[in-house]
């Protein structure tokens, strides 16, 4: 634990709404396809991706680096939205409007996805779909750079006990 | 896996919506509008996987009911370099399957405000009981851990934050033994009796009133009333709209001071090997590495005022069949809340697993799906 500090960034630039734009232009529906292969659920990755960026918006030149932030933002406030609802078990849904013409090696990738515990998900997600660094794994999901190779480990060490599953 | 890029690679099929139109007309804080659309179908696979700590709450129909914690007992540490004061309470008597869990009280005694890290008022629950049986909080954690959403704001000095711990109701004869994890460290475990005023039903009455409980679920696969001996039937899908599953089904008991525990166990096929978790039965069964299997497993407390649903998890894996996705065969699985069954949808090919505690069971009729193209 740390004393708490308010930090203020002097080189903050300004994340006017076309720079932004430009920025969901180009990364948004990685950014969304990957919080909905990480979550499941398509209402939870729009509210999520939608929500992250209002922030962004709102927080003008308050952010350094807005497309960093906003990939930081939208899976925690995916997160929460997850824990949120309070119910006995999560059903994670691919529905088959969102999934109808992928390759079936990609369908059969997505059912094994699902056999992954969420944070691994996220890391997998993270480094395969959207080639993020390990580094930046552990940016975007608060953890440590070794919890995210251990992590990453994990899962494709189950990915392939369950493609094997999958494949009956 | 080198072909995991590849096959990731074909996600950038999946469609997005074009949110920038409401992001810019967004109050932060609103939530979207909820897609009229989605519900319509789940045709490519349904997944019942594990929840986080609000997801684990039990429902309390027909189910544990939390106990008020009238009397209780506490215990107290010092942690992070003397910064925090760590309490734990739980109360002083449990009866069965009520729910138990621990209040937790975190205090800065340090003379600066602290910022809690994520994580630092996650707490686990550890209870072991008398014949050593143990239920770990913490698996949970391995299919849906609950980081903080956002920072919490920082601890001023002399200020307190309260959480209590994930529940589970009691299945177990006491003393128990329970500990508690704070900001990283265990607390000194603290022991509770478990009170049952009346005696434990007879094996073969228990194990009766615990089937009369399961919605007619075993009607064709009935175990006798004799605990480890299985029976081989069939389950039939509570809409009779699903081809019966051919299982192996099973009662298992436990006998405490006052009350037992009823483990109703379905496995499909019947002679199918795999193992069911025996101390903790809302951590699914592991299936074999191929083809079809479902396991489900159901407990129940049993006292003399009657059966009370105390946890149980499903997993289940179907065949493909190896058809297009497009033309996916659908599997449907029936879920038991206490007074009533529902019908959701997966696809074939799909895996389902459902974690408890739960007061039902789910079960889907992987005999829908077809072995072959």
């Amino acid at each position: 634990l740390r004393p708490y500090l308010s930090v203020t960034d002097d080189e903050a630039v300004t994340a006017d709404a076309a720079k932004l734009e430009a920025i969901y232009t180009e990364q948004g529906p990685r950014l969304w396809r990957s919080l909905y292969l990480s979550t499941g659920d398509r209402e939870v990755a729009s509210d999520a991706a939608a929500e992250a960026f209002a922030q962004a918006l709102r927080r003008g030149d308050a952010l350094h680096s807005p497309e960093r932030w906003v990939w930081k933002a939208a899976f925690r406030i995916a997160r929460g939205e997850l824990a949120a609802r309070s119910r006995v078990e999560y059903k994670v849904e691919y529905q088959d409007e969102a999934v109808v013409g992928i390759p079936d090696e990609t369908l059969e990738l997505l059912m094994a996805l699902g056999q992954l515990s969420r944070i691994e998900r996220e890391a997998v997600v993270l480094h395969y779909y959207a080639d993020r660094s390990i580094r930046e794994i552990a940016r975007i999901t608060g953890s440590k750079q070794s919890a995210v190779g251990v992590r990453l480990h994990r899962a494709k060490k189950r990915l392939r006990e369950l493609m094997e599953v999958v494949d009956v | 896996m080198s072909d995991l890029r590849r096959r990731f690679r074909g996600a950038d099929e999946i469609e997005t919506p074009d949110q920038w139109p409401s992001i810019v007309d967004r109050e932060p804080g609103e939530p979207l509008p909820t897609e009229s659309h989605r519900r319509t179908a789940v045709v490519l696979f349904a997944l019942a996987i594990g929840a986080a700590a609000v997801a684990f709450a039990v429902h309390t129909i027909g189910g544990p009911v939390p106990v008020p914690a009238t009397n209780s007992r506490s215990v107290t540490r010092i942690v992070d370099d003397g910064q925090l004061r760590c309490t734990a309470t739980i109360p002083a008597a449990i009866s069965p399957a009520q729910m138990l869990s621990v209040d937790l009280d975190v205090t800065n005694i340090s003379t600066q405000p602290l910022q809690l890290p994520e994580g630092a008022t996650t707490w686990s629950l550890r209870v072991v009981s008398s014949d050593g049986q143990t239920y770990d909080t913490a698996f949970r954690a391995r299919f849906e851990p609950v980081p903080t959403l956002v920072p919490s704001p920082p601890l001023l000095p002399g200020h307190s934050t309260h959480t209590r711990t994930d529940g589970v109701a009691v299945q177990w004869g006491g003393p128990l033994t329970i500990a508690a994890t704070c900001a990283g460290d265990q607390l000194p475990p603290l022991s509770v009796p478990v009170t049952s005023a009346g005696q434990a039903p007879p094996a073969g009455a228990a194990i009766r009133e615990s089937l009369r409980k399961t919605g007619g679920l075993f009607r064709g696969c009935s175990p006798p009333p004799v605990s480890g001996v299985p029976v081989v039937g069939t389950i039939a899908a509570p809409d009779g709209q699903a081809p019966p599953l051919d299982a192996r089904c099973e009662a298992d008991i436990r006998t405490y001071d006052g009350f037992d525990v009823v483990t109703l166990s379905v496995i499909t096929p019947p002679d199918a090997r795999f193992l069911l978790p025996t101390d903790n039965v809302d951590d699914p069964p592991t299936l074999p590495a191929h083809g079809p299997a479902e396991g489900v497993v159901w407990r129940f407390v049993v006292t003399e005022e009657g059966a009370t649903a105390v946890g149980g998890s499903t997993r289940s894996q179907s065949w493909s069949g190896g058809v297009a996705p497009s033309n996916r065969r659908l599997v449907p699985d029936f879920t038991w809340d206490g007074t009533r069954w529902s019908r959701g949808l997966g696809s074939c090919g799909s895996q389902l697993l459902s974690v408890g505690p739960r007061v039902g069971a789910i079960v889907q009729f992987i005999s829908a799906c077809p072995r072959v193209a």
